[in-house]
């Protein structure tokens, strides 16, 4: 019975995802007759599928019942997303546990050996996990291309002539060449506020000749321009932030944060200090831009792999008070920064774990949907490695310091806490999403396994294989890899290609992300690793020795795949395996190629 | 706003603040020096930093580890599960015994209790299945 409820469901998921695939942006209203119509047209068109074929027509009846008994509570829930959003999100919601419940039942019904047994549970474990995972970013991507009434979207802030209090720009440096930070700098300078200081705190940077010429900068842009050198100093970044706060002019009321190669708008501060009218908003963060990428280039692809944070995750948290602060084109309320206790020296993305405790205070932050400044991308891929590592580590930082705080009995435990349960779900996905890395190394390892018992013609099962499996497994794939390109197009305003090119950019950096989950993981503490800045060429030899590890898993995977596909029998389960391969080889390949061709830094 | 450090800020002078070195801290003020070996101190403005938890629930941090080790235990057939959740409800106990117990740490320990059961409850079936193979 499960594997006809399974078909059936499955067929639901293909034509309502196809669909939205193909059309879902385009409706552009909300209307409950024609989103109960739309799930009626998707749920006949499976249970005729099914009627015709496997189904019987007492079960396929009960189960169409149940799904529109679902339905009608879904769209009230979902009330503010379009039909084709809300179908597939449903039928996501019905198929996935029949999956599940499928590839358990097969396991257990199959004759197997007693460690092929434990491998198969395994692998059974790491694949819910994994669809838990792939079901969080599938509603993302629905809410963000679906979505048609967007409640706290703010892509203008209404002026407020008589309100300008004094805003203080902290601007940490470390080691920053001279002539990036004085860019930033007298991009400052012209900044159309009335009132406001800029400290530049530099923290450590071993030569005087670097920090020198920034001192004497900021003596010639004037009184609104302090400098800070600090030596010796503990915390990295947050450490020499905390301090700015202490030198920070006592009648300042917000904070800003740049970065030292960030060119602030000129309008930065008139646009957004507006926004604090509302005397709950404790912190505003506009998307984080960069400028120094060349159209049609491998850069413009790590470009857009940037920016698919703020163009999806950040609008989907935003709607519910549920946004980081990113530190960089971000402002503060003073006040609730000094409430907190400042920015939290042991964790490396201070900025996100601040905002959390923010909000557990009960305030507000919001998106500002808008670019107010463009910074600079690491120069070269080892430099983007190591600035994702960071981000990794410190959100698993995060997610092991204030993991009591997001679950669902965290009031009980502390009832000053004032998280709402959409601001726990999305600080808990946003953390735990990280390891979805991790979890696809897990698989290639499954994976490997198959691949060498498929040309050995060993007698041991790591995964059940069935017809369905396969195909279903074949199927959602391909669905989920088309999904995830038109979200890129569609979110991101992308052509195929580039949508494409940024998807691979994303999933070049998937090993050094997976080995900071498990880092993070294992130990508490990482020095924070600035992004190098500098421009200059990097030798073939060096720009493929950052990538040797991806470079040698890729080829392994690339091997295996090839002689799976040409050496085995011709069985369906020999594409599936000798493809994932291939696609394997293909998102590890990619790091040695961006790594080769990826540069940033235009002169 | 609260707190007495955060209405005495010492701003620097440009001069002073132009190289400064780190000697210490405590929970209030930064101990510095300058270039030419002058001592100052510089009030930290801000509220002690919430960082650190109470005795009590910094003692259930290892029932928590247990607890995610027993959920991982799930994979190999819910073997992991027989070990670790009974080990994570046993801390518990310990806990109870040594610490007297706020609010806040009884619903960790019923928190404990309850995730080690629907583990528990899950791995036995899984792990007679296994023990069946392996008979």
């Amino acid at each position: 019975m499960i594997d006809r409820l399974l078909f059936q469901s499955a067929a639901w998921f293909v034509v309502a995802l196809t669909a939205t695939l193909l059309a879902g942006p385009r409706l552009r209203r909300t209307n409950p007759v024609l989103s109960f119509g739309w799930l009626a047209v998707v749920l006949g068109i499976g249970d005729g599928w099914a009627l015709l074929t496997f189904g019987r027509p007492v079960e396929v009846f009960l189960f169409t019942g149940l799904a529109l008994f679902l339905g009608v509570f879904w769209m009230r829930w979902f009330r503010d997303w379009n039909a084709f959003g809300q179908t597939a999100w449903l039928t996501a919601i019905l198929v996935t546990p029949f999956f599940m419940a499928y590839g358990f039942s097969v396991a257990f019904s199959i004759p197997l050996q007693p460690l092929s047994f434990l491998v198969v549970l395994t692998f059974f474990f790491f694949q819910v996990v994994t669809s838990i995972l792939a079901l969080t970013h599938m509603y993302e991507n629905l809410e963000v291309t679906c979505r048609v009434h967007w409640r706290r979207r703010l892509l203008r802030i209404e002026p407020a002539p008589d309100f300008a209090p004094l805003v203080s720009l902290h601007l940490p440096t470390h080691d920053e060449p001279p002539e990036i930070v004085a860019e930033t700098l007298r991009a400052l300078a012209k900044l159309d506020y009335p009132s406001f200081e800029v400290l530049v705190v530099d923290n450590n940077t071993p030569e005087e000749k670097t920090w020198r010429p920034v001192e004497k900068l900021c003596r010639e842009l004037g009184p609104r321009f302090r400098f800070l050198h600090l030596e010796n100093w503990p915390g990295y970044k947050s450490g020499a932030l905390n301090f700015a706060l202490t030198q920070t002019d006592p009648r300042a009321e917000l904070i800003g944060i740049i970065d030292a190669d960030y060119r602030a708008n000129s309008e930065f501060l008139r646009e957004t200090v507006p926004a604090f009218t509302d005397p709950n908003l404790a912190f505003i963060q506009a998307p984080q831009d960069y400028r120094d990428y060349v159209p049609g280039s491998w850069a413009e692809a790590i470009y857009y792999s940037y920016e698919y944070f703020f163009e999806v995750p950040m609008p989907v948290r935003n709607e519910h008070n549920a946004i980081i602060f990113s530190g960089t084109m971000g402002l503060i309320r003073k006040s609730v920064l000094q409430e907190i206790g400042g920015w939290d020296e042991w964790c490396i993305t201070e900025d996100a774990e601040a905002s959390l405790r923010v909000l557990k205070r009960g305030y507000d932050s919001v998106y500002y949907h808008r670019s107010m400044g463009q910074g600079l991308m690491p120069c070269t891929f080892a430099g983007l490695k190591r600035q994702r590592f960071r981000w990794c580590f410190g959100n698993i930082q995060i997610l092991r310091k204030h993991w009591e705080a997001l679950m669902p009995w965290a009031r009980w435990v502390d009832p000053a806490n004032r998280l709402t349960p959409a601001q726990r779900y999305y600080y808990l996905i946003g953390c735990l999403q990280w390891f979805s890395d991790a979890y696809n190394v897990a698989f290639l390892c499954f994976l490997l396994a198959g691949g060498l018992i498929k040309l050995t013609s060993a007698s041991f099962t790591v995964a059940p294989v069935t017809a369905p499996l396969v195909t279903l497994s074949a199927v959602f794939m391909v669905l989920n890899i088309w999904r995830f390109g038109w979200v890129l197009r569609n979110a991101l305003r992308l052509s195929w290609g580039l949508a494409f090119r940024s998807m691979y950019g994303m999933f070049s950096v998937g090993w050094v992300v997976a080995l900071a989950s498990f880092r993070g993981l294992m130990q508490s503490r990482a020095a924070f690793l600035r992004t190098p800045k500098t421009k200059g060429d990097v030798p073939v030899w060096n720009a493929l020795f950052a990538t040797q590890w991806e470079a040698a898993i890729g080829i392994v995977c690339l091997a295996l795949g090839a002689a799976v596909l040409i050496l085995s029998d011709r069985s369906a389960n020999t594409f599936l395996i000798g493809g994932l391969l291939l696609w394997q080889a293909s998102i590890y390949l990619a790091a040695p190629v961006y790594s080769l061709f990826y540069k940033s830094c235009t002169e | 706003m609260e707190g007495p450090s955060m209405d005495d800020a010492v701003i620097l002078t440009p001069e002073q603040s132009a190289c400064l070195r780190y000697e210490s801290e405590d929970e209030q003020v930064y101990f510095l020096s300058g270039r030419d070996g002058t001592r100052l101190q510089v009030p930290k403005n801000r509220k002690d930093a919430e960082f650190v938890r109470e005795p009590s629930s910094a003692a259930f941090s290892p029932a928590y580890r247990l607890l995610v080790a027993a959920f991982l235990g799930l994979a190999p057939a819910g073997l992991g599960t027989l070990v670790f959740a009974p080990l994570a409800m046993l801390w518990t106990i310990v806990i109870v015994l040594r610490f007297p117990l706020i609010r806040a740490d009884r619903i960790r320990f019923a928190v404990v209790w309850l995730v080690a059961a629907v583990l528990l409850a899950l791995a036995v079936p899984l792990s007679l299945h296994f023990a069946d193979r392996l008979g």
